[in-house]
């Protein structure tokens, strides 16, 4: 099977409205000083209106895809759909009955848009690191010669009610659409690392140790990932962020000892970190605003609750 | 002629009991106690009880102790109690110190400064006396880097209040060599025992690797080739006995380190902690802790600043503890060690690799701490 797998398309949508740091402190939402969030460069937060926004998010990134890169639903072979967040909250359980727990958010997303012919299934309890597992399993089931094109639907909407800050980063309300391929010659993941401390998954009894453990990890992930590629740091020419606190960027590059301005920094300010949609954030903003030449190397990494640390080597 | 009677100060220290093993096998030792709280007698008992574990054959029978604060002028020693100093006492060894790196200058300078120069001006007043001994520590040197000779102490600034201390002390001293019998021991951290991994008084060595061992450090300032001056307490108390009464030589400043076949490199420190845990406890293993990167003096400074800019109160004290050290690991140094090569031809610390396993064991067994030594009677002098 020596078809090429890449990524074909990109979209994603943020909640159509928007916050201020200032607006998200004076109704309560933040568990920082607004001004300590700036600093950390974070700007605003991306809202989405309404229970209708809210529930369609996903589906309306994924149509995005589908008209913008005149992709036929017929022709989608698998739907992957992934979040940070629990997509629906459970169900209360009435008189005994299970079968309200049995509604599944990927069934409904896969009849909305006509994808007739995907089989689908959700990826979970990742945090952010989730869209990399997506893109994982998908890379797997194209090379396994089980599909052609695989899309990867990832949402995450933060509960009316909950803050929008975890552990400093500001959260804003997304969704991303991936639709992975064979033959597709651009975009091709080349490796993948992807390390998972389950010592972590309470993360608020182990915040502290997380805090420490992540650069460590992060690192070595970052680097397992490029060595994987049969490349080394200095050969990336992009590196596609999350959108968490800048500060934590500029200490990781540092680690890394690769340059800042190879690193496509800037979105967490205009965009919030919006869980597990960031790096189709990312990566197809960078795309538009900096191509990179054709086979050039691509990292994208993410941390996920959980804990997991992914990265990922892609060529253009 | 009568045998020797060396006066030391801090017995009860990280050094005391192990270096008073040695001096009891050679001479009187009179330890000057602080009547804390708790009272003199209990701690001499405890100190006896210690220099006993130190070794069982030292012949504690010539140990005595008197009640005394250097804080306090003569340090509120009794009228007879220092004409009986004055008339048998040899030697002095001022180990006492404290230790803490983030006292307020004003205080480490009072604990550790103006204690020295009471000790000298008591000294003064000893009709005997042939030697004076003061435990400095490597880091009079400060922010120094490049080779740091022994007999030189340079102005420079300091990484905390103990060092400052500690050089302000010593050059008070050597302001005195001429008309004093003074020698300096630079003493490397003490890791703690080599014969059993045991540690009396955890330092900021220890401070560190209880951060790493809880998972709590997430980077390293400094360069991982630099190596990491530790020393194990038997050879530190032994040369430091053996410069005192065997091999004193006044106006003499000595770098007690363990030289560079024995010392370990940060990195080289980190990976062998790492493994030393691992094999410790399986469950500390699978917790997937990993070793710190050592980072840029400037990687570090961010990070640290974030952390106090965010004011997340635990990992704020962690950094606060390791901001009172660690920027020292980003001034390397290497000390020479012409002196104690000359005066103890076969002193060898043992490698701390060697011994590290057993400091990281003990460690482990009393949870980062100490635990309490047993009381036996014993009289005050």
């Amino acid at each position: 099977m020596d078809d090429p797998v890449g990524i074909r398309a990109l979209s994603y949508r943020l909640g159509s409205s928007e916050a201020t740091l200032e607006e998200l402190e004076a109704e309560g939402l933040l568990a920082s000083p607004a001004e300590l969030l700036r600093s950390f460069g974070f700007d605003r937060a991306r809202v989405a209106e309404g229970d209708e926004e809210r529930r369609d998010l996903g589906r309306l990134a994924a149509e995005d895809l589908l008209r913008d890169h005149d992709v036929d639903p017929l022709d989608i072979d698998v739907l992957i759909l992934f979040g940070g967040l629990p997509s629906e909250p459970a169900q209360p359980i009435a008189n005994g009955e299970l079968i309200g727990r049995f509604r599944y958010p990927v069934g409904r997303l896969q009849h909305e848009l006509g994808l007739s012919r995907a089989g689908a299934f959700a990826i979970g309890q990742q945090g952010c690191a989730a869209l990399l597992t997506a893109l994982r399993v998908a890379r797997s089931l194209l090379a396994a010669d089980e599909a052609r094109n695989v899309l990867c639907v990832g949402v995450d909407v933060v509960p009316p009610g909950a803050r929008r800050e975890v552990v400093y980063n500001v959260l804003s309300d997304g969704a991303c659409a991936a639709l992975v391929s064979r033959p597709w010659k651009r975009l091709r993941p080349v490796a993948f690392r992807q390390v998972t401390k389950g010592y972590y998954w309470d993360s608020p009894a182990r915040r502290d140790e997380i805090v420490a453990a992540y650069f460590p990890t992060a690192r070595n992930v970052i680097r397992e990932a490029v060595a994987a590629a049969g490349i080394t740091l200095d050969d990336l020419s992009l590196v596609v962020p999350d959108n968490v606190s800048a500060r934590s960027w500029e200490i990781l590059l540092d680690l890394l000892d690769v340059p800042e301005e190879r690193a496509f920094l800037g979105n967490a300010a205009r965009k919030g970190h919006s869980i597990s949609a960031d790096l189709v954030v990312n990566l197809k903003d960078a795309l538009d605003d900096r191509p990179p030449e054709p086979d050039a190397a691509v990292a994208l990494f993410t941390f996920g609750f959980g804990a997991n640390w992914g990265a990922a080597v892609l060529r253009a | 002629m009568t045998s020797p009677t060396v006066l030391v100060t801090g017995a009860t220290g990280a050094l005391g009991p192990t270096v008073l093993a040695h001096l009891l096998h050679r001479c009187s030792v009179v330890a000057l106690l602080r009547p804390r709280e708790g009272g003199a007698e209990r701690r001499l008992h405890a100190l006896l009880a210690a220099v006993r574990s130190e070794d069982p054959d030292a012949p504690v029978e010539r140990l005595t102790a008197v009640p005394g604060d250097l804080a306090r002028p003569g340090a509120g020693l009794a009228p007879d109690e220092r004409r009986r100093l004055a008339r048998d006492v040899t030697h002095v060894l001022h180990l006492a110190a404290d230790t803490r790196f983030s006292l307020p200058l004003a205080d480490a300078r009072k604990a550790n400064v103006d204690t020295t120069l009471e000790l000298l001006r008591i000294s003064e007043g000893l009709h005997r006396l042939e030697g004076f001994g003061f435990a400095s520590t490597l880091y009079v040197a400060g922010t120094r880097t490049g080779e740091i000779r022994e007999e030189e102490l340079a102005d420079t600034s300091f990484v905390n209040t103990y060092e400052q201390a500690k050089f302000e002390a010593e050059r008070a001293l050597r302001a005195r060599m001429t008309d004093l019998p003074i020698t300096v021991f630079r003493v490397a951290t003490l890791l703690g025992s080599a014969r059993t991994g045991e540690v009396r008084k955890p330092t900021a060595v220890h401070q560190a690797l209880r951060l790493y061992h809880r998972g709590l450090v997430p980077m390293v300032p400094g360069d991982p080739s630099h190596p990491i001056e530790l020393l194990d307490v038997e050879h530190a108390a032994g040369a430091v006995a053996q410069l005192l009464l065997e091999r004193f030589a006044p106006g003499r400043t000595y770098h007690l380190t363990a030289g560079s076949a024995a010392t370990l490199s940060l990195g080289e420190l980190i990976e062998q902690a790492h493994h030393g845990f691992g094999g410790l406890d399986a469950a500390w293993e699978r917790r997937g802790i990993e070793p710190p990167p050592v980072v840029r003096a400037a990687t570090y400074a961010l990070f640290e600043r974030t952390v106090r800019e965010a004011a997340d109160p635990a990992m704020a004290a962690v950094v606060r503890t390791m901001s009172t050290f660690l920027p020292q690991l980003v001034y390397p140094k290497r000390f020479a060690r012409n002196n104690i090569e000359t005066a103890l031809p076969d002193w060898h610390p043992p490698p701390v690799g060697e011994y590290l396993p057993r400091v990281l064991a003990y460690c482990s067994r009393t949870r980062w701490g100490r635990p309490a030594a047993p009381a036996e009677p014993a009289t005050m002098r």
